[in-house]
């Protein structure tokens, strides 16, 4: 430990050097910062990783099997597991990808799952995201420049590799991508807050990252357009636009950003969408609830992993507990991510506390609401140079390609201020490496 | 790795070429400028010739070294040495999968060098000399990762503004002849990337050593034109 103390200066000017930054709009202008990385890692001894990874392949084999579902026979939908106000008035249900199988019938390519540990050990999940997970390149890059700075602690212990993850994603957009053509990263541009990401995974993967306008679709063919108008044909596309920007023929019109006609082209089986469209559905904070649901429903096991206790105000019985216990729950809205929409009872005034009850009573389906959960907490450096405890979660990264695997590392995010629960970078938070202890 | 780009890419492979060769040759002529402006007469402009052969807006009021190493801060200058090297940063953003992280960390370590400086206002042309090193490493590293398309483009970049430079600082002509037949290789080797009318009309123009050597400004103006024109990314 020592030596990743005393080498945490020399590790953070390799991070600078490497332009390990994450974008920030404030105020309508967009500025870069680093992402501050604290470098005492998060272990994760190897029986309890055992856990969380068959957990993780139990949870996201079933997400992929309910997006199947949700847009072909509705099973789970006639059967009452989950009623239809939680999948087809989701926002994320996208009408337009009824019917569409996407390449090898996998949804959810890239599924970023965020856990925390409660102090009794035991680890719950807080969110599933199967859209654009971000983030497994900062642990990624920390690790290279870890190692070098501190080969010793890398030689007495024994850490699982994470350097890994571009071989992991190269594996599976090649499977997607099944020979037809190229695999690309199709970002929204360099102002994008995670281009650094971006820009990383292209040069790991070894794919090209691509820009708005530097894709076509013609007769149902996705190509790349080169230098002198040159077409190459695109076989996996690993997108890191949103789904409603994708296609302005399809989804929002006025999108710059989009690929005209990708959706024929997806539609038809040509080209492989890396996650898939429409996946919303399945990461909304209200499905969230229904998952263990769907593990007993189409897998026919008990859960592995449990969720953090979860009220959904639509249902009588949780309603009426929301509205008499407010103030020792969170609440978040879930059309929210990022942090955003996140509301602590105990913080808020007797005024405020009424006016959420009231949204609450007047949107039910907007809303859900979690016990507080006195997750562990993990000694970072501050700037005093001194240990101190801050809230940590944990985002698992599970790949789901030819097989399913789980990433063995993942992003630990820990809180900027030593009270706060919210460990968003968008909100000030910082990262440390994981470390799967073989 | 990819070889496959866009002309967007393309565009700017071709331009940090330029920019790393801009900035490195304008420390280089800058270091010998702050040199000779020890000796210049009290009451007489320094620089003015050095900063005019760059596009640099000339003031009266320039009349020390320190005064120099202000203007090269200035953000709002594009011929200022820290927007040329914003202009490296600009370009090379997107081109990480293409020159590798490795090439990139180079030229992020000279962005925030000069910002860095910029911000403390540091007078010492000395301070500056990390950025030289970088740059000869970025050039390294670029030798040492790409190949093809890629490598190509970023050599003609530099090869173009290195051919810029010693006409605009009145260099002999066996030096640009030499940069020219560099180049040659590369209309050669990637024809479709060159306006091959201009590239006869350069080498035309070149062949009359005499006006070149007379330092007519309009000649020289042409072929600045003409070697401007020639590459179409």
């Amino acid at each position: 430990m020592n030596e990743l103390l005393s080498a945490r200066d020399s590790v953070n000017k390799w991070m600078e050097r490497y332009g390990v930054r994450f974008g920030v709009y404030k105020n309508g202008v967009f500025n870069e910062q680093l992402f501050p990385f604290d470098a005492i890692p998060r272990q994760i001894p190897a029986n309890e990783w055992e856990m969380l990874e068959k957990g993780l392949i139990q949870r996201v084999k079933a997400l992929n099997l309910f997006l199947y579902d949700i847009y072909h026979d509705k099973n789970i939908v006639a059967s009452g597991v989950i009623p239809k106000e939680f999948t087809y008035e989701s926002k994320g249900y996208m009408p337009e990808c009824e019917d569409i199988t996407p390449t090898k019938n996998i949804y959810a390519h890239i599924a970023g799952i965020d856990l925390v540990q409660a102090k009794d050990g035991r680890w719950l999940i807080l969110e599933d995201n199967l859209r654009i997970p971000s983030g497994a390149s900062y642990p990624m890059i920390a690790r290279k420049v870890t190692r070098k700075a501190c080969p010793q602690t890398f030689r007495d212990n024994l850490i699982a590799d994470n350097r890994n993850y571009g071989d992991l994603l190269r594996e599976m957009m090649d499977y997607i991508n099944d020979g037809r053509g190229i695999n690309v990263i199709f970002t929204p541009g360099r102002y994008n807050s995670a281009f650094f990401e971006h820009s990383y995974l292209a040069e790991k993967t070894g794919s090209v990252l691509a820009f708005p306008g530097e894709i076509i679709v013609e007769d149902g063919i996705t190509y790349y357009i080169g230098l002198n108008q040159k077409k190459t044909r695109v076989g996996a596309i690993y997108r890191r636009v949103s789904d409603e920007y994708l296609d302005p023929l399809a989804f929002e019109p006025s999108s710059l950003l989009g690929i005209p006609n990708l959706m024929e082209s997806y539609k038809a089986g040509n080209v492989g969408v890396i996650n898939a469209l429409g996946n919303g559905v399945a990461d909304d904070k209200g499905i969230y609830y229904f998952v263990p649901k769907m593990i007993k429903y189409y897998l026919n096991e008990e859960p592995i992993l449990q969720n953090a206790p979860t009220y959904l105000p639509f249902f009588k019985e949780d309603f009426d507990y929301i509205l008499n216990n407010i103030e020792k729950l969170v609440i978040k809205d879930v059309a929210e991510a990022g942090g955003y929409g996140v509301m602590f009872g105990r913080d808020m005034t007797k005024e405020r506390l009424e006016e959420v009850k009231n949204l609450i009573i007047k949107e039910p389906r907007r809303w859900i609401a979690q016990e507080v959960i006195d997750f562990i907490d993990l000694d970072i450096i501050d700037e005093t140079g001194n240990p101190s405890p801050r809230k940590c979660d944990l985002r698992a990264f599970v790949i789901s390609g030819k097989e399913t695997k789980v990433w063995k590392s993942g992003l630990t995010r820990f809180s900027r201020n030593p009270n706060s629960f919210v460990v968003n970078s968008s909100q000030g938070g910082g990262f440390k490496d994981t470390w799967i202890m073989e | 790795m990819n070889t496959v780009i866009s002309a967007n890419k393309a565009n700017c492979l071709f331009w940090l070429g330029r920019y790393a060769e801009r900035g490195y040759l304008m420390l280089h002529l800058m270091r010998r400028a702050y040199d000779e402006v020890i000796d210049v007469p009290v009451g007489e402009v320094p620089y003015s010739d050095f900063l005019e052969k760059l596009d640099v807006y000339v003031s009266s009021e320039f009349t020390t070294s320190y005064q120099m190493m202000a203007q090269i801060y200035d953000p709002n200058t594009v011929t200022s040495l820290r927007s040329i090297i914003e202009f490296m940063m600009d370009n090379a953003i997107i081109l990480r999968s293409e020159i590798y992280s490795e090439s990139f960390s180079y030229i992020e370590l000279c962005r925030d060098l000069i910002r860095k400086k910029a911000d403390s206002k540091e007078m010492n042309i000395t301070e500056l000399q990390p950025i030289t090193d970088w740059l000869l490493a970025f050039w390294g590293s670029i030798r040492e990762r790409t190949y093809g398309q890629i490598y190509a483009l970023l050599e003609i970049g530099r090869l173009i503004e290195h051919s810029d430079m010693i006409i605009r600082f009145d260099y002999k002509i066996n030096r640009l002849e030499e940069s020219w037949d560099l180049i040659k290789k590369y209309i050669k080797a990637e024809p479709e990337l060159f306006d091959m009318a201009k590239v006869e009309l350069f080498e035309k123009q070149i062949n009359e050593k005499e006006k070149y050597e007379k330092h007519d400004k309009d000649y020289k103006d042409f072929i600045l034109t003409i070697l401007n024109e020639i590459v179409l990314v």
